[in-house]
């Protein structure tokens, strides 16, 4: 079994096109002779989801959260960007920290920003691991595009009990309500923007993209709300497979961080 | 405006975030630094750091266990949340200061010009509220920790007082750009009021000699400030009527004359 001894995590900023670039970041003591990993965080949240995951992931390798620009502590892009301009940003840091070679794991709207950086940047990217990669039919993305478009701000606070109720629903196995509550104020911040991520996500051409990554690829495929639509992106796949996380939900990080961290290690690390 | 830039210092208690704004060219103008109220964070100063960081470097801090910054071991006192304060200062080699603090913001205010009298010129505070013991105790009461319930009655709460408190021209919109900082930390988010109730304020304002500005909207504490008035050994209570929650979107730019007036005085 991998260690799961926890190292600081740390928080900071660098600079990319659309502005600052806020990042949480963990790292081995000694140097470790590995790509940097680049984690990236669903819509809207930020990089605080993967705040116990950095603790030990960055006990084997540089481990670097960032917050998607206009989410977390990023700095907004001036309109609503797509999944390409995201994955621009995230390369400007990645210039910005002179990170050379990075893995790249992902989370939802984040796993796209993964293949998008993989296929901007094809030397830089060594492999991907997804945290779902969906692929929509058109009717399932006019339902999604309703369901989280922008949401209005109730005198009564409603606003609040109905992202509140979602949140509690999609909680995974495990995921308290106190754990819910630590990353629950992340959902509501930028609230005029904030269905941006989920713009961009729905905007992305995940099969013609996917298909085209030759790196390797990982997809986990927890039973969460994405679980169908990541299913079909099995025989897209050159180089890579689809890994169902049986029982699995929202807040997986959190709750079983060790066997998380030994699934992403063992991909990583092993050949191929 | 000026643009607003958000960074991290070190401090006893690990990382403390702050945003900063300063005008183009060189100010002759000690730095400001301004301390939220609590919970939230330097988010609420936000357009204020635009239109100070106008006429000097302005710099808002996320107090230790707020915002981006990291907790405290176990809750402070408003002392070691002034001491963290001084850490930046030293971070950020700022040798000569005024500070500004709101509510919880304002005791930390005052709490850095006695830990450093040479060092910080002059004292702006949002309220300065003086308990009897009844009240204190009916305070204490009211902003215990909050228990998280399924069905999301911690967060109509907290919204309702948020709008309930803000002052006329405030837009919901407003209150919910800076609402998500009143929900982070729950489980320790009352340790800031916790420590504004145990300071003794009167006996900290008539220890302070540098110059004091008392700026007193009429919001939830409005009727608790007058009572600083006989300790201020220098200063003076400027009363805000109709003012409450949310000047500082609001009425920026009269707020950002009266303290830039009051700082620029002989």
């Amino acid at each position: 079994m991998a260690s799961t001894a926890q190292v600081r995590v740390t928080k900071h900023y660098a600079t990319g096109r659309f502005g600052q670039v806020h990042y949480r970041r963990a790292a081995p003591p000694i140097a470790a002779a590995k790509p940097a990993l680049l984690l990236f965080h669903m819509s809207p949240l930020s990089g605080r989801i993967y705040e116990k995951f950095l603790g030990v992931m960055g006990g084997h390798r540089l481990s670097i959260a960032p917050d998607t620009p206009g989410f977390g502590d990023s700095d907004l892009p001036a309109s609503p960007p797509t999944i390409e301009d995201y994955a621009a940003a995230m390369g400007d840091m990645m210039d910005d920290l002179k990170l050379r070679q990075v893995d790249v794991m992902g989370y939802h709207t984040g796993a796209e920003t993964c293949v998008a950086l993989a296929l901007a940047r094809p030397h830089q990217v060594r492999k991907l691991i997804l945290v779902s990669a969906p692929i929509f039919t058109a009717d399932e993305l006019k339902s999604f595009r309703a369901h989280y478009a922008h949401e209005e701000i109730n005198e009564d606070g409603a606003h609040l009990v109905r992202k509140w109720k979602g949140h509690l629903h999609w909680a995974g196995p495990g995921w308290t309500k106190e754990l819910v509550a630590q990353q629950f104020p992340d959902a509501l911040r930028n609230p005029l923007t904030s269905w941006w991520g989920h713009n961009a996500a729905f905007g992305y051409d995940m099969a013609g993209a996917l298909a085209k990554v030759t790196q390797p690829v990982l997809v986990l495929n927890p039973d969460d709300d994405l679980h169908t639509q990541t299913l079909r992106a099995a025989p897209l796949l050159k180089n890579g497979r689809v890994v169902h996380l049986k029982g699995w939900g929202h807040g997986f990080q959190d709750v079983r961080t060790a066997e998380a961290c030994d699934l992403v290690n063992n991909f990583l690390d092993g050949e191929g | 405006m000026a643009k607003v830039t958000k960074h991290y210092a070190d401090g006893r208690f690990g990382q403390i975030h702050h945003r900063r704004a300063a005008p183009v060219g060189v100010s002759t103008q000690p730095p400001l630094l301004l301390f939220h109220m609590s919970p939230y964070s330097s988010v609420i100063y936000q357009n204020f750091l635009a239109a100070m960081g106008e006429q000097r470097l302005t710099i808002a801090v996320d107090t230790p266990g707020f915002g981006n910054s990291d907790a405290p071991p176990s809750p402070p006192q408003i002392q070691d949340y002034a001491a963290a304060v001084g850490d930046m200062m030293d971070a950020l080699k700022l040798r000569h200061v005024d500070v500004m603090g709101y509510h919880t913001g304002s005791k930390i205010a005052l709490e850095v010009a006695i830990q450093r009298p040479a060092q910080v010129r002059k004292v702006v505070m949002i309220s300065a509220a003086i308990w009897t013991d009844e009240e204190l105790k009916d305070h204490r009461a009211q902003f215990a920790k909050t228990e998280i319930s399924e069905d999301g009655a911690h967060l109509v709460k907290w919204w309702k007082a948020a709008m309930h408190w803000s002052m006329t021209g405030r837009t919901k919109e407003q209150v919910a750009e800076v609402f998500p900082a009143r929900m982070m930390n729950p489980a320790i988010s009352w340790w800031g009021h916790a420590a504004a109730f145990d300071y003794k304020t009167a006996d900290a304002l008539q220890k302070v000699s540098q110059p004091v500005l008392i700026l007193n909207p009429q919001d939830d504490i409005w009727e608790f400030t007058p009572r600083a008035k006989k300790y201020l050994r220098n200063g003076r209570i400027h009363d805000l009527p109709g003012w409450s929650h949310g000047f500082l979107d609001v009425k920026t730019q009269e707020a950002t004359t009266i303290v830039g007036g009051f700082l620029d005085e002989k």
